[in-house]
């Protein structure tokens, strides 16, 4: 075969991509694609006294597009794997291709393009070219090259991040993967859907879009190739499915099944007014995760009864860097105010090393999941540390605040952290600040290391929270974002269980708090388990309070807790939650003789 | 100017891999080098064009070097391509 355009024929055949379900819910709307490949480029000719000008926008733009190239690379270099990692070392071998700079200076002087014109027209022709080519090998680098014509587009536009400005009403945005960022400037009421290339059940697009309650579907490979533009397309969060140009039949069903997502968003208005008790009458504390200001609303809409982890990360995501402590406090003592009376947890920084430092010297950590991130950052790099401390005690007076210290696997950790927090909150006194009484410190268990350790670390601090996505990794040793072993992160592994069970009497036994945050918090099956086996306190993502709520106005916890004792003697996870399923099934269905 | 034949001695030709091996290795030349597939002509300093030259397994190439280094980078990028890229895997 030769020179067949590679552009899409627009078809408009029913075709079904299946991906991972994150976000529940039905949405139908029109395709926007962010960082959408096709930039338009405007084509002007410019004056001779410009063409310096527009060169040095040409020069610049490579740098930024290499900077950014380099960023990805870094970031997703252990989960992509060396293969990948020499794709993008290609396509900075082609924002270095000589042919594509002089030539694209040349036709800028010559023919006095403007910079984005005349680099498009040079390495369109390289396209063009490559596509010709019958080796398939070949022919993939044509994608490379669009990458890079797009990225380079992009910047020279100035347009890298203003796309969704552009968003009209009900849109289903698809995109390889929602930065951070991208995701904090959602309009929320024009995006009725989210489709991401990659990401997994607990990536931030994942967790982003559950907290917006926007349905969701991650990791759905050709979602790029296939979706164009401007397609109409339906998104089922619930089953992972996305179906583009949908048939009439298919497309009255989705706006059906739409219609009833929002009658039960109407039926959760309802539920979060519920009290958080169980049928006979014991109380379970929830409580919000909260990974952005912003969600801090949501939170206090569902009705949490306090956040029991506030992420501290995002600061980074949004910034780069960590702001100074003027800046950090002013963000603490607004949520807290808006929390106030009830009880703020802020984990201190929990991010790895390749975020803390100059992301391109310092970040290639062969296991970054293993390497230095957390507690063992905040250790070393103690100014940064002592600045996020001081931030939090000086707006501890403004609400009801607790600091909570991630990533522990030892007792040293524990006691240098605290050590320090002891110290800056002297300085801070003897600086003249006003300070509240007593702020709490406690420790998130999420390795094994510091289950086993649960009853020394009980005696030294205020409060435990287990943070059970850490937990799983760690104890199963699996990478939930790694597609090929994602199916071995299980809530329900004996193991798990056991390590909860083993945490929890810890904290009963030296008479302080233990909370539960992360995603099996939020899991109405393993919520069941964990108040089973004694949790009273769960920290979920804020849009699940009603679910649980209504779960607990359906159990008795004297047969939750049988429930619970029955999974000591079980050795397999698929046992344990078929035997919950069933449990939750006879609770549905009213049934009275559960036990 | 010098000028020499090479034949292409690996199974998937020159693709992404050892066409970056060409243009890290060119690029520490001064001189010109290009590439030559029938009458298609190169810069051997540029991916983008060692690509679209689609040299595949037994194509014969033109190796041309112009400048003051000319020879030593004839004989290397001529050593690189008749050796089948040695530094990589044969499926690179």
């Amino acid at each position: 075969m030769t020179g067949t355009p590679s552009g899409k024929a627009p078809e408009a055949v029913t075709t079904t991509l299946r991906g991972i379900a994150v976000s529940p819910g039905v949405a139908v709307g029109e395709v926007f694609v962010l960082g959408s490949r096709e930039v338009e480029v405007e084509a002007r000719s410019i004056e001779p006294s410009e063409v310096d000008d527009e060169a040095g926008l040409f020069f610049g733009a490579l740098e930024s597009t290499r900077f950014e190239i380099e960023k990805i690379r870094t970031r997703y270099r252990s989960v992509i794997g060396e293969e990948l990692v020499r794709v993008f070392d290609a396509q900075i071998l082609i924002l270095e291709d000589p042919v594509l700079r002089e030539g694209t200076v040349q036709r800028i002087r010559n023919e006095r393009q403007g910079a984005a014109a005349a680099f498009q027209a040079i390495i369109s022709e390289a396209i063009v070219n490559l596509a010709r080519v019958e080796n398939e090998y070949l022919r993939d680098r044509v994608e490379d090259l669009r990458d890079v014509r797009r990225r380079v587009l992009r910047h020279l536009s100035g347009k890298s991040k203003s796309t969704l400005s552009h968003i009209r009403k009900n849109v289903i945005l698809v995109a390889d993967d929602l930065t951070p960022s991208e995701t904090v400037q959602i309009p929320r009421s024009k995006v009725k859907g989210f489709v991401t290339r990659q990401g997994g059940p607990t990536s931030h697009t994942a967790i982003m879009a559950r907290s917006l309650q926007i349905p969701a579907v991650v990791g759905v490979d050709e979602i790029l190739e296939k979706a164009i533009h401007g397609d109409v397309v339906v998104v089922d969060g619930s089953e992972g499915h996305v179906v583009l140009h949908p048939d009439g039949d298919l497309l009255r069903r989705a706006r059906a099944a739409q219609r009833r997502s929002a009658r039960v968003s109407k039926e959760r208005k309802r539920l979060r007014e519920l009290p958080s008790v169980t049928k006979d009458g014991v109380f379970i504390e929830l409580l919000a995760n909260v990974e952005l200001p912003e969600e801090i609303p949501v939170a206090a809409e569902n009705r949490a009864a306090g956040i029991g982890l506030f992420r501290t990360e995002f600061m980074f995501f949004r910034h780069g860097k960590l702001p100074d402590e003027k800046e950090q406090a002013a963000i603490y003592r607004k949520v807290l105010r808006r929390m106030a009376p009830c009880r703020v947890v802020f984990r201190t920084l929990d991010v790895g090393g390749d975020k803390v430092l100059d992301p391109m010297s310092d970040s290639l950590e062969p296991n970054p999941m293993l390497g230095w991130r957390g507690i063992r950052i905040s250790l070393e790099l103690r100014d940064l540390f002592r600045g996020q401390v001081r931030a939090l005690l000086r707006s501890s007076p403004a609400g009801n605040l607790a600091i909570l210290l991630p990533l522990i696997t030892t007792m040293d950790e524990v006691r240098g952290a605290k050590r320090m927090i002891d110290e800056v909150r002297k300085e801070l006194l003897l600086e003249g600040h006003t300070l509240a009484d007593r702020v709490p410190v406690g420790v998130m268990i999420e390795t094994p290391a510091a289950v086993h350790l649960a009853d020394a670390i009980a005696r030294e601090v205020d409060f435990m929270s287990i943070g059970t996505n850490d937990l799983i990794q760690y104890g199963l040793a699996v990478d939930r974002d790694n597609m090929k072993v994602a199916h071995l992160f299980d809530p329900f592994h004996p193991s798990i269980l056991a390590m909860v069970r083993i945490v929890l009497e810890a904290g009963k036994l030296r008479r302080i708090p233990v909370s539960i945050c992360g995603e099996m918090a939020g899991e109405p099956l393993c919520a069941l388990l964990l108040t089973g086996l004694g949790a009273r306190s769960l920290s979920v993502h804020p849009y699940l309070i009603p679910d649980l709520k209504r779960l607990f106005s359906l159990m008795n916890m004297s047969d939750t807790a049988k429930l619970a004792r029955k999974t000591r003697g079980m050795s397999s996870g698929a046992d344990i939650r078929e035997m919950a399923e069933a449990f939750v099934h006879l609770l549905e269905s009213g049934d009275p003789a559960i036990g | 100017m010098k000028e020499k034949r090479v034949i292409v001695r690996r199974k998937r030709g020159i693709h992404l891999r050892p066409a970056q091996e060409i243009v890290n290795l060119t690029g520490q030349f001064a001189c010109d080098v290009f590439l030559q597939n029938g009458s298609y002509r190169v810069n051997a300093k540029s991916i983008m064009g060692i690509l679209g030259l689609a040299a595949a397994e037994g194509h014969e190439l033109t190796i041309t070097t112009d400048g003051v280094d000319e020879a030593d980078a004839l004989n290397e990028v001529f050593d690189l391509i008749e050796s089948g890229f040695p530094n990589l895997k044969e499926d690179e």
